[in-house]
């Protein structure tokens, strides 16, 4: 087994995931390849590293009522955008009617009384 | 409805939502921990798996109608979990520190706050405890800094104990490249940790028979 071939075993030397035949003649090839010993010790220590520090959860599991909770959330903010779009279109209807009572009020043709020469047309 | 499959459900949620939601119901009963799991591995605690978790599923709601399904549901939804835990992670710093609770061994009742996160075993005593949480902080840094695809693949593998396998098709990706990246991204982590907190030192345990080891850090 060459260099290229055993770092390509790499990985799997880490996970333990070679059959017995295999991994004694990746071990035995180690020797000869010092960047391929050091990269092997590197990935185990890392991989061990962060394995460990999980090892306290190894049975996780989701917390109970969470997926209703999570549910609710997502129905809840649905129903906000919804409210949302009804506010900001009745919003923008009294908007509009607003616009055109101010309208009204300020043309004279409308209401002649807030004209500055009604008195005198009289 | 239960058995289709999740371009099926993705299908019917493009056409139903916001109206009906079960196509969409049924995709977080499939993924609600497989996400979770990712994410609390991230955090190691409740609370923020629990809040990231939610604004991945509300991250997904929002999208399905623009999800073109170029990629595999299961691709995208590990996509985004990774990236919410990941920018989470650049939050919680700014944010003030979280009060987590200290168990004590002994009594297992609430004996004293720690500004960082602790949930550890039963047998750890305190100092372990806090030993433990420094090393996830420093883990977590490190995983902040990391090339974002490398801080995936270990998330998935060694925090997730996700296969090779699996996360090469989760990630629509050829077996040996997803090797081959993740022993590089473990390299990638080690000189990082190297430079930001110290070399890992790893001792092994007669008790634990050599498979599981005791972990320090050790600063130089």
């Amino acid at each position: 087994m060459n260099c290229d071939e055993l770092a390509a075993l790499l990985p799997d030397l880490v996970d333990g995931a070679l059959s017995e035949a295999v991994r004694a003649e990746a071990e035995a090839a180690l020797p000869r390849c010092p960047q391929c010993q050091q990269e092997l010790e590197i990935a185990r220590q890392v991989h061990a590293l962060l394995f460990q520090l999980q090892t306290e959860h190894a049975s996780l599991h989701i917390p109970a009522g969470f997926e209703s909770r999570l549910l609710a959330k997502v129905r809840a903010q649905n129903s906000g955008k919804e409210f949302l779009d009804l506010s900001s279109k009745a919003f923008a209807e009294w908007l509009l009617e607003f616009i055109e009572l101010v309208g009204g009020l300020l043309d004279p043709r409308v209401n002649g009384s807030l004209s500055p020469h009604s008195g005198t047309v009289s | 409805m239960v058995s289709l499959t999740d371009e099926e459900l993705v299908k019917r949620c493009k056409a139903e939502l916001p109206g009906d939601t079960r196509s969409y119901e049924i995709l977080v009963q499939r993924y609600i921990s497989r996400v979770y799991s990712v994410v609390y591995r991230v955090f190691g605690n409740k609370e923020e798996a629990e809040d990231i978790t939610q604004e991945v599923f509300i991250k997904v709601y929002n999208g399905l109608k623009k999800f073109e399904q170029q990629a595999s549901f299961s691709t995208w939804i590990y996509r985004i979990a990774t990236n919410c835990a990941l920018d989470s992670l650049d939050k919680m710093q700014r944010r003030p520190k979280i009060q987590i609770r200290l168990f004590n061994s002994k009594d297992q009742h609430e004996t004293e706050q720690n500004d960082l996160d602790l949930h550890a075993s039963m047998e750890a005593v305190p100092e372990e405890m806090v030993v433990r949480s420094e090393l996830r902080e420093c883990i977590n840094n490190v995983l902040k800094k990391l090339d974002r695809e490398q801080a995936r693949l270990l998330l998935l593998r060694d925090f997730d104990d996700r296969s090779y396998e699996e996360i090469a098709k989760v990630l629509e990706s050829g077996l040996s490249a997803v090797k081959m990246r993740i022993h590089r991204a473990r390299l990638a982590f080690q000189r990082l940790f190297g430079q930001m907190c110290g070399s890992i030192h790893l001792s092994y345990s007669a008790s634990t028979s050599g498979s599981s080891p005791k972990v320090k850090t050790k600063k130089e």
